[in-house]
């Protein structure tokens, strides 16, 4: 569960995010749709501690991402927008040090990864090294090492971005598996075909602020528009960035 | 925490084995200096090739030189245009009147054409003119005893080099040698580890696995001081085998012989030299991790701590060839107080112990200084934004 209460942040004089509060319940997918340079990233480095909030709370599972960073942290599994491997070490090397970091080791970390692999069907670049892997193989192997300590809570920014078909498939699947396993997903977007086909729960962001928020089908009724992209139009005012 | 912190410092270690950048700087270096000895030690010694414009003029003297390790060439007729066109770097002039002058037991003048400005030109320089002046006094004793007076009585005030440097053959070279030891240590211990610094610290970031590294549920002063623990280890390699190398180069008996330079520092002389640069070695990496933190690219990374390395063993190099007389505070700064203590070491001298102590710490606490810096610096979110901080 991922609690975010009236959260603002300013770079100088850009107010990047701005009064935003929503929660993200387990056992569903939560997904932060607007246009590029909303503030959506912002708002997931907020909640995951990279950076510090003006004001505001956010909250994994009860823990305070400033107070208690560590312990939030624990409970927090992250796909950031840059992938950022280590490009002299293998895929497997590359999950191992980030499982080894969260205190596992030996046998069962060896077991976990095995599995993460198999899940990711990336069994033939494991032991390459991941220098000149392609955006799909990084960024399988960005969710697999963010995925090796099973974390209650998952939060990917933008994990379908140019992406293939097929590794966007896999990708979903993977979403739609950490659901059914009972975790709280946010996810962030700006593809309103995928939110809308993915997501329990929308939060639309667009100028820092949240805009509107509710199911899919909330969304439809509140704006009076059958179709979901005119529903968002109706939302944000413009279709500007988004896809 | 220990555990953690060994998994960063094995991460980093392994990361950076596989980057021939960085093996390949601290082994460059050492390679460096074992040319820079190699050519520094051969040019005493290797035979002297010099021009000669007008060597029929004087048979005695061009075979004096010839059995003195010179190779004599001949030189073009505009011996002094081809010096100052750098085409040569010294020539030896023996005018047509030599002979006459020198039968009548005259002065017979010979001129060396030199570029000053040119070191190795400098050095030959040097040496022909001290054979011939070998050669100058041999005639001179000679005549000398031909008139049925003492060549003692030439010599009013003889002056005997008596060098206290242990060892005494070639003594004087040795001791420009030993000279060098610092120097290469110092060197070593900044440059050593420097690209490692930056790749771990501005070169992550640039890569952007720092963010997804600094997510995970670890205190941040861990990763700093992981970081700097591999960077430091390598550090010392490089210095352990810049000296090595250093003294494996002058200590094989072939090339003493050779070099005629033959080098009896002790290995507790060499031993306490490493445990007093450790210290340096420990403030020069815990710098150039601060600065490389704080720059906003691995570019600006790299001239920072560049410029730190350099300003770092800059004075020592200047200092071991300068002949400024040691003052009792110079010996408190760092990396000029670890020059001195190593130099008076390797000539015998004793070392003041209070000194050592306060050098050695005040050394330490500028690298502590440093790396609570670094760990302050990473508990900021500049660090993963990359702005230089306000």
């Amino acid at each position: 569960m991922i609690e975010v209460t009236q959260l603002t942040k300013s770079f100088g004089p850009v107010k990047a995010v701005q009064d935003v509060s929503f929660n993200a319940p387990d056992g569903l997918i939560t997904g932060l749709l607007g246009p590029n340079g909303a503030g959506k990233s912002t708002t997931m480095r907020l909640i995951a501690g990279a950076l510090q909030p003006d004001t505001g709370q956010t909250a994994i599972d009860g823990f305070d991402t400033q107070a208690q960073r560590l312990e939030a942290q624990r409970h927090l599994g992250v796909l950031t927008d840059a992938h950022g491997l280590y490009q002299r070490l293998t895929a497997r090397e590359n999950i191992r040090y980030f499982g080894q970091l969260r205190d596992l080791g030996g046998k069962a970390l060896e077991q976990r990864i095995d599995a993460l692999i198999a899940l990711l069907e990336m069994s033939d670049i494991a032991d390459r090294r991941t220098e000149g892997f392609s955006t799909g193989e990084q960024g399988k192997v960005a969710i697999a090492r963010a995925l090796v300590h099973q974390p209650q809570n998952v939060m990917l920014d933008e994990p379908t971005a140019g992406l293939d078909v097929m590794s966007t498939r896999a990708m979903r699947g993977v979403i739609r598996q950490l659901r059914e396993e009972g975790r709280c997903i946010l996810f962030s977007s700006h593809i309103m075909q995928e939110v809308a086909m993915l997501c329990d729960n929308i939060v639309v962001i667009a100028g820092g602020r949240v805009v509107a928020q509710g199911s899919p089908d909330d969304l439809r009724q509140r704006t009076g528009q059958e179709n979901l992209e005119d529903a968002f139009v109706a939302i944000i005012g413009t279709k500007e960035g988004l896809v | 925490m220990l555990r953690r912190i060994w998994i960063i410092i094995r991460k980093e270690i392994l990361d950076n084995l596989r980057d021939r950048r960085s093996v390949g700087n601290p082994l460059l270096y050492v390679v460096l200096f074992g040319f820079l000895n190699r050519t520094f030690t051969e040019q005493a010694e290797r035979p002297l090739a010099l021009h000669v414009l007008g060597a029929a003029n004087a048979p005695n003297l061009v075979q004096f030189l010839d059995q003195n390790n010179v190779d004599i060439l001949e030189a073009p007729a505009d011996a002094e245009d081809a010096v100052r066109r750098g085409d040569l770097a010294v020539v030896l002039v023996i005018p047509e009147e030599f002979g006459e002058q020198f039968t009548r037991g005259q002065p017979a003048q010979v001129r060396l054409l030199v570029d000053d400005s040119n070191q190795s030109g400098s050095i030959a320089a040097g040496r022909a003119q001290s054979l011939i002046n070998q050669y100058s006094s041999q005639i001179g004793a000679l005549r000398l005893i031909a008139r049925g007076v003492s060549p003692a009585i030439s010599s009013a005030v003889p002056v005997e080099w008596v060098s206290t440097t242990a060892g005494n053959v070639g003594a004087n070279t040795a001791s420009v040698v030993l000279n060098l030891l610092p120097v290469v240590m110092m060197t070593a211990v900044f440059y050593g580890g420097f690209y490692l610094a930056v790749d771990a610290t501005a070169g992550e970031r640039e890569r952007k696995s720092l963010e997804p590294l600094l997510l995970n549920p670890v205190p941040r002063r861990e990763f700093v001081i992981g970081k700097f623990l591999a960077v430091f280890a390598f550090t010392l390699l490089a210095t352990f085998l810049a000296t090595a190398l250093f003294l494996v180069l002058l200590g094989i008996p072939q090339i003493q012989n050779f070099t005629n330079i033959q080098l009896n520092v002790g290995w507790s002389v060499i031993l306490a030299a490493v445990g007093l640069i450790i210290p340096v070695a420990f403030m020069a990496v815990a710098l150039e991790m601060l600065v490389a933190s704080n720059a906003r690219s691995v570019k600006e990374a790299q001239t920072y701590t560049q410029l730190i390395a350099f300003a770092g063993f800059l004075p020592s190099l200047f200092l071991s060839v300068l002949p400024i007389r040691p003052q009792e505070w110079m010996y408190l700064i760092p990396t000029i107080g670890q020059l001195y203590f190593i130099t008076d070491m390797s000539r015998g001298l004793p070392l003041d112990a209070a000194q050592v102590v306060l050098c050695s710490l005040l050394t330490a606490a500028i690298g502590a200084a440093a790396l609570l810096a670094t760990m302050r610096l990473y508990n900021r979110e500049q660090i993963i934004l990359g702005k230089s901080s306000a």
